[in-house]
């Protein structure tokens, strides 16, 4: 498609859909007429509610049960043996009593992903920052059964006691709540082994949740964004020991939050590689946003895509730190 | 760094609230491996227990404010010790301080509401008034905290609708304390 083709069309499909140009005339570049349509049909739909059995609290035999006898229907995601998708059935997912009790944690499906893509092992340092309201800090903790630490970073007081009271209720003894600049880990003085890094951004693939998104953020926003992400992967990657895993991940469909950032990256630190991802859950990242060339890695990284996956746009990419494990 | 460990005399004053609470030598079972941390938070003081390995990592820590760490045991506010609801699940497998409430009962109880006479399924007798118990469900799940407003051995002359345990603090907390 022409550009000036290209820009008549977004226009008119932004008009249609209620966004602003500029995100038409990106998707229609990074996945053509028909894609794009299919993606903007999609994120009118309601995405499906999904929960985390907690582990730490519950056996996941022990609360399928419960739930199944208070109307609640669950079907098991299939790379996530704790995750399900969950109707209930008219109910509020908080309002139940196996909910105060910390047995689940209402969580999106790319979330409660994001946990297990980063494979934390019993006994480890983690770090997670950006870390409220602690859906990720609960799994990484349940995955590690409450051994080693996890150090939760966020810089939101407000935000930092919805991660705090998650903590709580989930039963997790092996966090430590930190509230500051994640830009300044490295002061910090601990080389964690793995670092959770789902950082703050346009939330670009939120909309299906959130309608007003479609037109509340401008390009610049996203560069604003953008740079952030950057000096905050900056400053995992001078953290992380050698050996370790950083995970970053996004809440945007944005290339210039993902698979931009990811190559800028590559290119500065020689001893940063992309690792595959074991499980088998949405599409690969695009290499070639735009028609723009980057590292051919980025096949390695996945994305959720509402039309594709029936959940919120998400990014996730994994990358080792090579050197020797300390 | 805004977290410090507790100091001894402080320690052995907040052991023996909670061990006059839920019973003796508690304070000293949950908090094996762990040392004492407290955490200023407004007129109170916040108290974790920490895994011992952790003490030396916090050196460097001064660009970050420490919020919680560990196990967080409770609040103390200079004279009282307010014991928290993941504390109390700890303790709620050592002690005979607790009663036992109708399934009907607790939900009333998560929402904040405290317990009368015909919720009642189980009470240890020798409790008394003022006394802090663990509250349960039928199913042994722990759902809060209540403070005893009568004798226990006095239960059975109070009629269904009195007043037997106050509500201190539920697991609805969690819930209602993000609006």
């Amino acid at each position: 498609m022409q550009r000036k083709e290209l820009r008549s069309k977004a226009k008119e499909i932004a008009k249609e859909y209620g966004y602003l140009p500029y995100m038409i005339e990106r998707y229609l570049s990074l996945w053509g007429e028909d894609g794009t349509k299919q993606f903007l049909e999609s994120c009118e739909e309601p995405i499906r509610t999904a929960i985390r059995i907690n582990q730490l609290r519950i056996e996941i035999d022990d609360l399928i049960p419960r739930l199944k006898e208070k109307g609640v229907h669950l079907q098991q995601i299939p790379w996530l043996k704790e995750g399900f998708w969950a109707d209930f059935s008219g109910y509020s997912p908080g309002a139940l009593f196996e909910h105060m009790l910390g047995y689940y944690y209402v969580q999106g499906v790319p979330s409660m992903t994001v946990s297990r893509v980063l494979g934390p092992q019993s006994h480890e340092t983690i770090m997670d920052l950006a870390a409220a309201p602690g859906g990720k800090t609960t799994h990484i903790a349940q995955i590690m059964q409450n051994t080693g630490k996890v150090i939760a970073i966020d810089q939101d007081r407000l935000r930092i006691t919805s991660l705090e009271s998650n903590i709580q209720r989930c039963g997790v003894i092996n966090s430590v709540v930190l509230r500051g600049d994640a830009r300044k880990i490295e002061q910090l003085g601990i080389r964690p082994n793995r670092i959770m890094l789902d950082a703050p951004c346009s939330g670009e693939g939120l909309i299906p949740i959130d309608a007003s998104r479609k037109t509340s953020k401008s390009m610049a926003d996203i560069r604003y964004c953008a740079t952030r992400q950057e000096e905050m992967m900056e400053a995992a990657i001078s953290t992380l020991a050698p050996g370790g895993i950083l995970v970053y991940s996004t809440c945007s469909i944005a290339p210039e939050e993902n698979e931009f950032v990811i190559d800028n990256i590559l290119r500065k630190h020689e001893e940063v590689k992309l690792s595959k991802i074991e499980l088998e859950f949405g599409s690969q990242g695009i290499c070639d946003p735009y028609g723009v060339e980057l590292d051919q890695s980025l096949k390695l990284t996945r994305r959720f895509l509402p039309h594709k996956d029936g959940t919120e746009g998400f990014f996730i990419s994994k990358m080792v730190k090579e050197g020797e494990s300390e | 760094m805004n977290a410090k460990l507790v100091e001894p005399d402080l320690w052995r004053e907040i052991s023996q609230i909670i061990d006059r609470d839920f019973g003796q030598d508690i304070t000293r079972k949950i908090s094996i491996g762990f040392a004492p941390f407290e955490i200023p938070r407004g007129k109170n003081i916040a108290m974790y227990l920490v895994p011992m390995s952790w003490i030396d990592l916090m050196d460097n820590w001064n660009a970050f404010s420490i919020q919680s760490m560990g196990l967080w045991l409770g609040d103390y506010d200079g004279t009282d010790f307010k014991i928290s609801l993941l504390a109390a699940q700890k303790i709620a497998e050592d002690t005979s301080a607790y009663i036992i409430i109708s399934s009907h009962s607790a939900e009333a109880f998560t929402y904040g509401r405290s317990i009368l006479k015909e919720s009642v399924i189980e009470l240890n007798e020798q409790l008394t008034r003022g006394q802090k118990v663990i509250v349960f469900n039928e199913e042994h799940e722990c759902l809060g905290i209540a403070l005893l407003s009568i004798d226990a051995n006095k239960l059975n002359r109070l009629g269904p609708d009195k007043l037997v345990a106050k509500n201190l603090v539920d697991i609805g907390w969690y819930i209602r304390r993000l609006g």
